[in-house]
């Protein structure tokens, strides 16, 4: 490159490399003017825990349902319209008395983003990934979680195409809920593993 | 490769960075990134293969130091350049120089309303293979043990280990050949369960389990 730089500060910062990247791709003709917004939009707005929450309260209060997400959990989640990048090949871990799932990507973040969102920083960062694979229980209880010896921890190293969601156990005392009285109880930790669903303040709802 | 990126079973990478109610980014050029280097993949110009083997050939110490969506911001830069879409001059200054080769020159940008509706339309991820799958559900088999320096999916905390088959999953896209170009390469995945103690020896925990899908090229017979 010689001394092509002449006069320019080469860009330093990422906010401006990642400008100049998006310009240039513009520039040839590659990406068009807003499309970059609209990806940002919809992994803002469209995508988040929220999503999955609706899943496991649906499954959590139709038995037909449950058996269709752990038949085919693709097409079962895509009956509300939940679908797309890394969502294609789902599969739904059920925690059990005797069983409890945990999922990570140890090479690199992948997540199911239709019904997750984008992941928090903790499960795309060292930390986790290295851990939770060799010492489940120990990073479980850093959560604030505590596993009995005679559960079976199973973590679920997603690598390959298919993307994991965990339908944590349905708290007792929510009887006769809704599924959005359900859906408010499912937090985004239940359904990667590293929670359990939230348990209903006495008396709540009527 | 046997790069940093490949984390599985380490020890001693500090604390983990818990945040209440964490927003999905801290900064602007997070969310600029994510989209940039999604429309780059979308256009065609990489497949997702391509950009996690750049992401792990990013330098250890680098990639320790820098935060997340950095590795993407670098890895992107980073096959940019090698299929010769970009130079570094050209991502230095934001302004094209040189022409596109000829298989990038042919694809098109894609319209905002199509990139809205292909990131929320399931996309097929598995294809035909050319023979039957060898193992089925309840077979003892072991994973090879290699070392390749391109891509590959099989974490080293799993290689040469005796694991059993749990489920036939389809033929996946192989994401090993993918990343060298074989863009329509399948091959048949299993879910497979590794005991705690055949991974992690004495150091297991009571009742520890992992589950992983491995592609059949992953497998031997035990």
């Amino acid at each position: 490159m010689s001394d092509h730089h002449h006069g320019t500060t080469p860009p330093s910062d990422r906010a401006l490399r990642v400008r100049a990247m998006e310009q240039l791709l513009i520039e040839k003709g590659l990406i068009k003017e807003g499309a970059v917004d609209t990806i940002i939009d919809i992994f803002e707005h469209q995508l988040g825990p929220r999503n999955g929450a609706k899943v496991v309260a649906r499954a959590w209060a139709d038995p037909a349902y449950k058996a269709r997400l752990m038949t085919d959990a693709s097409a079962a989640i895509e009956e509300f319209g939940f679908a797309g990048f890394q969502g294609e090949y789902m599969v739904v871990c059920e925690n059990t008395p005797e069983v409890h799932n945990v999922v990570v990507c140890t090479l690199c973040s992948c997540y199911p983003w239709p019904v997750l969102g984008l992941p928090p920083t903790w499960y795309k960062t060292a930390p986790y990934r290295s851990r939770v694979v060799i010492e489940p229980r120990a990073v479980l209880e850093e959560f604030g979680l505590s596993i009995p010896d005679d559960v079976e921890v199973r973590v679920w190293d997603s690598n390959n195409e298919l993307r994991y969601l965990v339908l944590p156990m349905r708290p007792e005392g929510t009887e006769g809920w809704s599924e959005e009285q359900l859906a408010e109880l499912v937090t985004r930790d239940s359904m990667i593993g590293t929670g359990v669903a939230a348990v209903p303040a006495k008396g709540e709802p009527a | 490769m046997n790069s940093i990126h490949d984390l599985g079973g380490m020890h001693g990478m500090g604390p983990l960075p818990f945040e209440e109610n964490e927003p999905f980014f801290h900064e602007d050029w997070e969310r600029r990134t994510l989209g940039t280097h999604l429309l780059t993949l979308m256009t065609g110009l990489a497949v997702a293969d391509e950009a996690r083997h750049s992401m792990e050939r990013i330098e250890a110490l680098h990639w320790l130091a820098s935060p997340y969506y950095e590795h993407w911001l670098d890895g992107t830069e980073t096959y940019l350049k090698e299929k010769g879409i970009a130079t570094a001059e050209e991502l230095a200054t934001g302004h094209a120089t040189e022409p596109l080769p000829a298989w990038a020159a042919e694809l098109s940008a894609l319209e905002p309303e199509t990139v809205g509706r292909m990131i929320t339309t399931n996309h097929p991820v598995t294809g035909e293979a050319a023979a039957a799958p060898k193992y089925r559900e309840g077979d003892r088999v072991r994973s090879i043990n290699m070392n390749p320096r391109t891509h590959t999916r099989l974490p080293r905390y799993t290689r040469g280990k005796p694991c059993t088959i749990v489920a036939y999953r389809g033929a996946c896209l192989y994401a090993d050949a993918r990343s060298l170009g074989d863009y329509g390469a399948v091959d048949h995945t299993y879910t497979v369960r590794f005991e705690g103690a055949d991974l992690w020896g004495r150091d297991a925990g009571p009742k520890d389990a992992v589950y992983i899908d491995l592609y059949e090229s992953y497998l031997e017979d035990l």
